[in-house]
C-alpha cells in the first residue's frame, strides 16, 4: 500500500477515483496520507490538541461529502489544507472553544497544568501566535508544514508573488516582535 | 546572508524542530466524528451558560472567570436581573466633531476601512475621554476607550468568546445595561443590540451593533488609522 509521505498527486487521484466508487478503504488511505498535515495545521492555528482533532476530522468529512467536485487532475492536499484553515478559523470564533475554555478552568481546580516544554521552537510559536491570523497562516504553512510556494498559492487562492509578498511581510512583523516581546529568542535569531 | 535571510534560515530551523501532539488515526474514527459534527452550536451555547451559571457557585472558579471575562476597560457579568425598566433613546453627553474628537483624545480613533465617516461623534469627558463614532444608517456605535482605571459594567444575556485580529475578544448579545462605574455609579445606558469588545495596545474597542458575530468581526478587523 501507498505509504510516502511525499504527496503523489497522481495516487492521489487515483484513491478519489477508487474513494467515489464507494471503496471505503481509498478513503482511508487517502485520510492516512494527509492527516498529519491537516492536524498540525490545525494544531498550529488553535493550539489545543482535541480541538485540532476535530477540525482535522471535520475537514476530512467534508471533503468527503464534496469529492464528487473535485478536479482529480490536482493535488488533494491544498483543498484539505484550505478546509482546515477556514474550519480553524471559524472555530476560533466559536462557543465550543468557550466551552473548551470553562472545562480546562474546572480542571485547573484539581491539579495544576504541567509546565510547557519552553524549548525555542515552542518560544518562537508564542510570537508567531501574537500575530494577525494571516500571518500566521502563511509562516505555518511555509515554514512549519513546509509547504512549497506553489502550493501555499493553491491553498491561499492567490498569485505566487502575493505568497512571497504576504511572507516577507509576516516574518518582519515576526521580527518586531521577536525584538520587543521574546528577548529570549533573539540571541538565537 | 543578509539580516532579513539570517531570521528566516533560524525560523525555518526553530520550526522543523517543533514538536507537535502525536497525529491521531483519523481513518477510524468516522463515527465519533459524525457525533462531532452533529453536536450543533446551539447546544454549545446552551451548556456554556448552564455550566458557567454552575461554575461561578464555586469561588475559584468564579474567580479565574471574572478574569476571562473581563477585557480590557469591561467586565461583564452573567445572569444578572435586569435592575430597572429600560429607558430607551437615551441620548450621550459631549457631541463633537471628528476632527475635534481626535484633537483631544489621547489616542487615535481608526475607523472602520469600508465605511463613511460616522454620522455623530460623541467624547465622553466624564469617563476617561471614551469616543462614540456612530454610523445611524449601519445601526452601528463604536466606543473608543483610552487605557485608564475606567471601568464599564456589562449584563447581556449570553457570552462568547471570539478573536478579533488573533487576540481575545468577547461577544455578547441580547439587550443588556452598559454601567459607567467610573464617575457616575449607577448611571445606566440601555443597549439594544450586541456588542463585540476587544483590545489593541491598551485601547479598548466596544462595537455596538446590530450585524450577526462574523460581520462585527469582520468590520472590527477592517479598523485602519486615516
Amino acid at each position: 500500500m501507498y505509504r510516502s509521505k511525499t504527496v503523489d498527486p497522481t495516487s492521489d487521484a487515483e484513491l478519489v477515483r477508487r474513494a467515489r466508487s464507494g471503496e471505503e478503504s481509498a478513503w482511508e488511505n487517502l485520510v492516512r496520507h494527509h492527516q498529519e498535515s491537516v492536524f498540525r495545521l490545525a494544531y498550529l492555528l488553535l493550539g489545543d490538541p482535541d480541538e485540532a482533532e476535530d477540525v482535522a476530522q471535520e475537514t476530512f468529512i467534508r471533503t468527503l461529502r464534496h469529492l464528487d467536485r473535485f478536479d482529480e487532475s490536482l493535488p488533494l492536499r491544498p483543498w484539505l489544507l484550505r478546509i482546515a484553515s477556514n474550519l480553524s478559523r471559524n472555530r476560533r470564533r466559536a462557543v465550543g472553544r468557550y466551552w473548551n475554555a470553562l472545562q480546562k478552568l474546572g480542571r485547573r481546580e484539581i491539579k495544576a497544568a504541567p509546565d510547557l516544554d519552553r524549548d525555542d521552537s515552542q518560544l518562537l510559536w508564542q510570537a508567531i501566535r501574537r500575530l494577525k491570523q494571516a500571518d500566521q497562516q502563511v509562516i505555518y504553512l511555509r515554514y512549519f508544514l513546509e509547504v512549497p510556494e506553489a502550493e501555499m498559492a493553491s491553498i491561499l487562492d492567490v498569485a505566487r508573488g502575493t505568497v512571497k509578498s504576504r511572507l516577507h511581510r509576516g516574518l518582519n512583523r515576526l521580527r518586531d516582535i521577536v525584538e520587543s516581546e521574546f528577548p529570549d529568542l533573539q540571541p538565537g535569531l | 546572508m543578509n539580516e532579513e535571510e539570517h531570521f528566516e534560515a533560524q525560523i525555518k530551523k526553530l520550526a522543523v524542530a517543533f514538536k507537535y501532539p502525536a497525529t491521531p488515526d483519523l481513518a477510524v474514527r468516522k463515527t465519533a466524528a459524525a457525533r462531532t459534527i452533529a453536536r450543533g452550536l446551539a447546544w454549545a451555547a446552551a451548556v456554556f451558560l448552564v455550566v458557567a451559571v454552575a461554575a461561578f457557585a464555586v469561588p475559584p472558579v468564579r474567580a479565574a472567570l471574572e478574569e476571562v471575562l473581563g477585557i480590557g476597560a469591561v467586565q461583564v457579568s452573567l445572569g444578572e436581573p435586569t435592575p430597572i425598566a429600560p429607558q430607551l433613546e437615551v441620548d450621550l453627553p459631549g457631541e463633537t466633531t471628528l476632527e475635534a474628537a481626535r484633537g483631544t483624545s489621547s489616542v487615535d480613533l481608526p475607523l472602520p476601512r469600508d465605511l463613511a465617516l460616522p454620522d455623530r461623534v460623541f467624547l465622553l469627558s466624564q469617563t476617561g475621554n471614551t469616543v462614540v463614532l456612530v454610523w445611524e444608517t449601519e445601526h452601528l456605535a463604536l466606543y473608543v476607550i483610552p487605557p485608564g482605571p475606567l471601568v464599564q459594567k456589562l449584563s447581556p444575556e449570553s457570552i462568547r468568546q471570539t478573536t478579533v485580529n488573533g487576540r481575545p475578544a468577547i461577544w455578547t448579545t441580547g439587550d443588556h445595561f452598559l454601567e459607567l462605574v467610573e464617575n457616575d455609579p449607577g448611571q445606566r445606558v440601555f443597549i439594544t443590540g450586541h456588542v463585540l469588545i476587544w483590545t489593541d495596545e491598551g485601547v479598548t474597542y466596544r462595537l455596538e451593533t446590530e450585524l450577526q458575530l462574523d460581520e462585527a468581526v469582520l468590520i472590527a478587523e477592517s479598523l485602519i488609522q486615516e
